[in-house]
């Protein structure tokens, strides 16, 4: 027994050495990254404090781009989607953004996706993990399991799967053509009918992300911030529904909100324009983004956006 | 409860310190207890059909052995029989089956509203079922005594390292180690770890960073080429190795540091030379179950010819119906039932073969191109079992041989460190040569002990997948 605990304990202190110096070494250069998929385009985007911010999934991420709409709507834009985000990873970035600046005008992608039910829901919050030290970030980070802040006790766990996008994006520093959070999709979807039969039904939706959803558009117009919720072109005619109860909501709380279904805009049924069913490629993603800032610069309830927030 | 949960990693401590701490008398009852929460973990009230599981095959035992022949025996076999499958059926089968007929009977333009079982699938019933079927035919064939002691038999159908994925162990090998009295050995506990982590290492490093990849690809094969479908094959191929492995390692590690001995239920498959051989080497505790339990009572090899052919063919069918109620499922049951009787019939032409083309005098080199080809065959079989349906199934094969393109690379992570896992996988069952990972290890220097340990641990740590949703594969079986 006495051999045994005496090899535990040394093979747990060479463990703990090891996991606070590489964690150290992790730390230092995670936020040093400025882009890419794993949290360092976190760091991007609140080194830039752009006033205009998009929010939502991959859907997000590959079809706003940053240059365009901020050319349309006269200030700098930044597109923080991220994919496979959820409504709660959503509100959890936006509580971390608003702990460093306030932005002028948020343009979140509806996509039912990241209001879908998923097993873990918190799991979704990986991106954040390094970002332990905001207090609104820990607040829902310990919300996953009671056992949850067991794992922070390690230094390396927050680098969890991110390792290799952290050494990454400190040698090559961006994804190539990625820029303020955007990232194009050069790939053309295969010419497929329109309206393809097998199409996946939306799933069932999560109570507690749809309260999550609520959560980020009240949050946002507490601080003042203008929101324009977006349901961006997918390939399909006949998409999924969106939540009648959410757009209720939108209504209760004046948030203008554009559908581009391919029924009212025929100019996204062309294949050619997608790199897969459900995301835009950069072709279709400029289009895309000239046109919602048209939209969005025609509501004319912007005030004049600074190019940057300090 | 699962093993790659945090409440395990609690969970596991305890019990074997208490294990430790506790007079041997009484350390049934704790097991007991641990196993009915483990169990309980999940879904409290599906507890209750394994006590009722139990307290019929005791009974149903007890009064076998009273029975001095094999007739007077024979209905109280029948009702575990009946009771015990009846319950697999009932949740397991019911749908399926009630699904195929009315389908069937729509061809023939009979239609009815199929009746649904509405329930969750209880967790592992296909495994204790199993359990404590060999149990019940064992006393019936009068090849073991029957267990007097009900917390004892209690335990042996429940006992929580392998309650709800195997290995399936037989009564003779588990039963008797339960009166054993083990006091801490350090190198059981030693060993027993080294096994734990080596399959927590299996399951969250690579069986659930392929995951990822295989989903995407599966979950849309409309939208994916021959190539991609292809690699997803090849990763899920070793993501259910890994998945399923990786669950037994830690079942026989944690057994093995109480002081029980579970049977080796993996050795090496994807090094198999020909698909009999891949048998030989995975699920071993549920193939040999179906060689002494299915295939010698149908008769075996000691039949005529074309009846050898059809119990090999059945019991590969029952096989892929065992795992799941899919026809996918039966397709690859069948299909390797297919392989099977093939390979017994093309042996003295694959011999011929092997010697006119000079094969034969390269052993390395023929054992390395029949190692290749058992695997493609294999993986042709992973697409059944892993498609959603017979029509994606097919689909898939049909891309897999026609519809070349550039690969998916989604996840690129995903990709980089799943493939980094398989070579590393690959590389130690190759030179761990069949051994254990805890034998093999024990014959290394200290400084490649110690850096295993070390880079297990650091591997599970920065590239493990920590989703707590992540189940293992053989759970729904």
């Amino acid at each position: 027994m006495k051999k045994f605990l005496f090899k535990i304990i040394i093979l747990f202190l060479i463990m703990f050495a090891l996991d606070r110096s590489l964690g150290r070494l992790a730390d230092h250069y995670f936020f040093k990254t400025r882009d890419g998929d794993t949290g360092g385009q976190i760091n991007g985007l609140l080194e830039k404090k752009a006033p205009i911010l998009v929010f939502g999934s991959s859907r997000a991420e590959g079809q706003y781009v940053p240059d365009v709409l901020g050319k349309s709507l006269g200030g700098e834009a930044f597109n923080a989607g991220f994919k496979g985000s959820s409504s709660l990873y959503d509100y959890a970035l936006l509580r971390l953004v608003l702990e460093h600046y306030t932005p002028s005008l948020i343009i979140y992608d509806f996509s039912v996706q990241t209001i879908n039910k998923s097993e873990d829901p918190y799991s979704k919050l990986y991106p954040l993990y390094p970002f332990r030290s905001s207090p609104s970030v820990w607040e829902l980070l310990k919300k996953r399991s009671r056992l949850e802040p067991l794992f922070f006790f390690s230094r390396l766990y927050p680098y969890n799967s991110k390792l290799h996008s952290v050494m990454m994006f400190n040698i090559w520093k961006n994804r190539p053509g990625a820029s303020n959070g955007y990232f194009p999709q050069r790939s053309v979807m295969r010419p497929v009918p329109l309206e393809e039969p097998d199409r996946k039904e939306a799933g069932e939706r999560d109570p507690l992300l749809v309260d999550y959803y609520k959560q980020f558009i009240q949050l946002a117009k507490e601080r003042g911030i203008k929101v324009v919720v977006v349901c961006s072109p997918r390939y399909s005619t006949g998409a999924y529904d969106i939540p009648q109860d959410l757009i209720r909501y939108l209504e209760e709380m004046s948030v203008p909100f554009f559908d581009f279904d391919l029924n009212g805009y025929p100019q996204f049924s062309d294949h050619k324009l997608y790199k897969d069913l459900d995301h835009l490629n950069d072709v279709g993603a400029e289009i895309f983004s000239e046109l919602l800032g048209q939209k969005i610069g025609a509501l004319q309830f912007i005030p004049a956006l600074p190019a940057s927030t300090p | 409860m699962l093993f790659n949960s945090p409440q395990f990693i609690i969970f596991f401590p305890i019990v074997v310190l208490l294990y430790f701490l506790c007079p041997y008398r009484f350390r049934w009852v704790l097991l007991l207890c641990a196993s009915y929460y483990f169990y309980m973990c999940w879904k409290a009230e599906y507890v209750l059909l394994l006590i009722f599981s139990t307290l019929i095959d005791y009974v149903m035992g007890l009064l076998m052995a009273k029975e001095p022949t094999k007739a007077g025996r024979k209905k109280y076999l029948l009702i575990s029989l009946v009771v015990n499958l009846g319950l697999l059926f009932l949740f397991k089968y019911f749908n399926f089956f009630s699904d195929s007929a009315r389908a069937a009977l729509a061809q023939f333009n009979i239609f009815y509203n199929a009746p649904a079982f509405k329930a969750l699938l209880p967790v592992g019933i296909s495994f204790y079922t199993f359990q404590t079927l060999s149990y019940s035919i064992d006393v019936y064939r009068g090849d073991m005594k029957p267990e007097r002691h009900l917390g004892i038999f209690a335990l042996y159908v429940s006992f929580f390292p392998q309650l709800v994925a195997g290995p399936i162990e037989r009564p003779q090998n588990l039963l008797p180690q339960f009166y054993g009295k083990y006091d801490f050995s350090y190198e059981r506990v030693r060993d027993g770890l080294k096994l734990m982590l080596w399959g927590f290492f299996k399951k969250v490093v690579v069986a659930d960073r392929l995951l990822f990849y295989v989903e995407a690809v599966y979950g849309n094969v409309s939208q994916h080429n021959g190539v991609t479908l292809l690699l997803a094959t090849v990763f899920f191929a070793f993501q259910i190795y890994c998945d399923f492995s990786g669950y037994s390692d830690i079942a026989i590690g944690s057994a093995k540091v109480m002081g029980f001995d579970l049977m080796r239920n993996f050795n090496r498959p994807y090094f198999s030379k020909s698909v009999a051989e891949f048998w030989k080497r995975w699920h071993i505790s549920l193939s040999t179950w179906f060689r002494d339990y299915v295939y010698i009572p149908l008769g075996g090899s000691r039949v005529p010819a074309a009846r050898w052919h059809i119990n090999l063919f059945l019991t590969f069918l029952i096989s892929g119906l065992w795992h799941g109620a899919n026809w996918t499922y039966v397709a690859w049951g069948a299909l390797h039932g297919f392989y099977f009787t093939c390979s017994v019939l093309t042996q003295p032409l694959r011999e011929r073969v092997a010697a006119a083309s000079g094969l034969a005098r390269h052993p390395r080199f023929h054992a390395f191109i029949r190692t290749v080809f058992t695997f493609f065959l294999v993986c042709l079989g992973w697409v059944f079992f892993r498609a959603a349906n017979l029509s994606d199934a097919i689909l898939i094969l049909k891309k897999i041989f026609s519809d070349p393109g550039p690969l998916f690379l989604g996840g690129f992570r995903d990709i980089m460190y799943g493939v980094m896992g398989i070579v590393f996988l690959v590389g130690f069952d190759f030179w761990s040569r069949g051994q254990d990972v805890d034998q093999f290890l024990g014959r290394q220097k200290l400084v490649v002990r110690w850096g295993f340990y070390v880079l297990m641990a650091l591997s599970i740590l920065t590239v493990g997948v920590f989703d707590h949703a992540s189940q293992f594969i053989y759970f729904q079986f």
